[in-house]
């Protein structure tokens, strides 16, 4: 950026560092202070004056998410209902943004419409009616009965963003295709998918995360570990208003790792992705 | 959404709805004719559109998510709300009481200034601290990338691990926070954060815009890096000062970046309830609820679905406005 007029901008040079500084301890100081929490052992946890710097170290608190806690299961549940979510999203998504962007038939632009006022109802409107349907079908405290939850908020999603990646595939390509006798869907599986691959990535990317991070459904719909993600399990770490904060920490570290470094991966076309391609940039 | 508009005219992809006019036509004629059945085929392609056959196959799977899970759910709400619905108990019609209920409740009425409070200053300091740290990071700077990545990481974590790892920070006893401002002499005693009725609702918001920052900063930085380098130039040559060309060259190029992030935000913010669920559950005496977690509460520990059901559609003409705002910008940015 140029700023002019060189008193004012020598100005906002001086004052980028300090504000950076006190940004980054800002962002950062939380995880820090998440991390030492895991390795504390109690009895330097609970000192009047906190221990800024642990002095001494401990794996117990990991060792019992591992192995004495239902945090294995959480993870296995929240693994399987957001792997599920995904695949069962980017099928449906990935039919549904080819039929809008490149069929012709009635109703398409009530449809498009219709997903994208979905993306933005939010999960509060939607929970308690939600929470009666899955319980008439049986599925309360089961793993389908989340991925069909979750199915509200990121089927909208995947379809809006793969619909913006189609148009920028060249209709020629698939043209020439069609004269050489391939059909419809040969021509989205053989050549809008291999060219969308980058969006389709970055689109299951999300539908991972937000899955794995979802809680208000998870919190409503199960009630035991058979079928709690992790983010429900957490909360149920509380015992009785009693906070194990050391193994709180711990769970919270190795909850946070997956979306974390799936974000970090896709960070460039996250901020693309979630304003769903309204923000040109 | 007009999907095809942005095809070139003469595509195959392109013909309209009605397909009265399509050379598509005289390709098909020669199928039409081998095919006696086709003149059905050929009816309802000019009802339904030139490739109706596939297209609602690969539209259906979309269209049951929408109407089953979203769009029948959504409708059921409303109704509830007429209804006295304990869960698993027979549902009673009772008109508007569940709404009279609400409107002599204090708690609704506390949950009411809450969420706007919490909603205005939530996305204010979010817009506001947002757009700081983009200016700062439009800038060339040593490392810029790894301290992007750096600060988007609170947006990425689950809010669940966020608002532990606050409420421990926030923790009276044995909090840092506490702890640290009491050796700086910023306080004289330990300061209950998330019990104390006057602070709470504060100590939330900070979380909030603590989280929900990264978001702010990443659009408005792509916002900024839109806007053309010549304009500066030109806006420099004219002897603008720095805050006239902020004023008249930056806010102007950022205005659609902002209205779509504010916009969407809000909508975001205001129906999040797990900040509150975990840092305060409201509390004390509803001195930090909200509408979400009222509706949470309402409904599903205290079993009344049509209640909560109310609580949950309390914002919704409010909501509803904003939604179709937002509906209406993002079908304005896919168009153009």
């Amino acid at each position: 950026m140029r700023n002019p007029g060189g008193i004012w901008r020598s100005g906002w040079r001086l004052f980028t560092w300090p504000v950076l500084g006190v940004g980054l301890l800002w962002t950062l100081f939380p995880f820090y202070w998440m991390l030492t929490t895991a390795l504390k052992p109690n009895d330097d946890m609970y000192r009047p004056e906190p221990l800024l710097v642990p002095v001494r170290i401990t794996l117990s608190h990991f060792h019992k998410v591992f192995f004495d806690s239902h945090f294995p299961e959480y993870f296995r549940n929240s693994t399987i209902v957001a792997l599920a979510t995904t695949v069962l999203s980017l099928l449906v998504g990935i039919f549904a943004a080819y039929a809008i962007v490149r069929l012709d038939f009635r109703g398409k632009n009530l449809i498009a419409r219709g997903l994208i006022f979905s993306y933005l109802v939010p999960p509060v409107l939607l929970f308690i009616p939600l929470f009666e349907l899955i319980f008439k079908v049986g599925l309360l405290n089961t793993r389908e009965g989340l991925i069909l939850a979750y199915l509200t908020f990121t089927v909208p999603f995947t379809t809006w963003l793969l619909m913006g990646y189609f148009r920028t595939v060249p209709v020629a390509l698939e043209e020439a295709a069609l004269v050489d006798g391939c059909t419809r869907l040969m021509a989205l599986f053989r050549i809008i998918l291999p060219l969308s691959m980058p969006a389709i990535v970055v689109t299951a990317l999300f539908s991972f995360t937000l899955s794995w991070n979802e809680f208000l459904f998870a919190l409503t719909f199960t009630s035991n570990p058979v079928s709690q993600t992790v983010t429900v399990g957490l909360t149920s770490t509380v015992a009785e208003d009693v906070f194990f904060w050391g193994v709180m920490m711990a769970a919270s570290f190795l909850i946070a790792i997956p979306p974390v470094v799936l974000y970090l991966l896709g960070q460039r076309w996250v901020v693309r992705g979630l304003t769903a391609g309204a923000v040109k940039g | 959404m007009r999907a095809g508009d942005r095809l070139p005219p003469n595509t195959a992809a392109v013909t309209d709805a009605q397909g009265a006019n399509g050379d598509w036509q005289e390709t098909m004629a020669e199928t039409v004719m081998a095919n006696p059945s086709g003149t059905w085929d050929r009816q309802l392609r000019r009802l339904l559109g030139r490739d109706y056959a596939l297209a609602y196959w690969l539209i259906a799977p979309s269209v049951v998510v929408l109407l089953g899970l979203i769009a029948f759910p959504f409708i059921r709400a409303i109704m509830l709300a007429f209804y006295s619905q304990p869960i698993g108990g027979e549902g009673r019609f009772i008109g508007l009481e569940n709404y009279h209920t609400l409107l002599q409740d204090r708690i609704w009425w506390l949950s009411l200034r809450n969420t706007l409070v919490y909603t205005i200053f939530g996305v204010g300091f979010k817009t506001a601290v947002g757009l700081v740290f983009a200016l700062i990071l439009h800038q060339e700077l040593k490392g810029r990338t790894i301290l992007r990545a750096l600060l988007f990481v609170p947006w990425s974590v689950p809010i669940v691990v966020d608002a532990f790892v606050w409420r421990w920070i926030y923790n009276d006893l044995n909090g840092i926070l506490n702890y640290v401002l009491y050796k700086l002499h910023f306080i004289n005693e330990y300061v209950l954060w998330t019990s104390d009725p006057k602070i709470v609702l504060w100590a939330i918001i900070a979380v909030v815009v603590w989280q929900g920052t990264p978001f702010y900063m990443m659009n408005f930085l792509a916002g900024l890096q839109s806007i053309p380098d010549e304009l500066y130039e030109a806006a420099e040559i004219d002897g603008a000062s720095a805050f006239q060309s902020f004023r008249h060259v930056t806010l102007p190029g950022l205005k659609s970046v902002l209205i779509v992030v504010t916009l969407l935000s809000t909508i975001w913010t205001s129906n999040e309830l797990q900040f509150v669920y975990i840092l305060s559950s409201g509390g004390p005496a509803h001195m930090s609820e909200i509408f979400p977690t009222l509706a949470f509460f309402t409904s599903i520990p205290g079993r009344e679905l049509g209640l909560g059901a109310a609580v949950a559609l309390s914002f919704f003409p409010l909501l509803a406005s904003l939604i179709v705002l937002g509906g209406r910008v993002l079908l304005r940015g896919a168009e153009e």
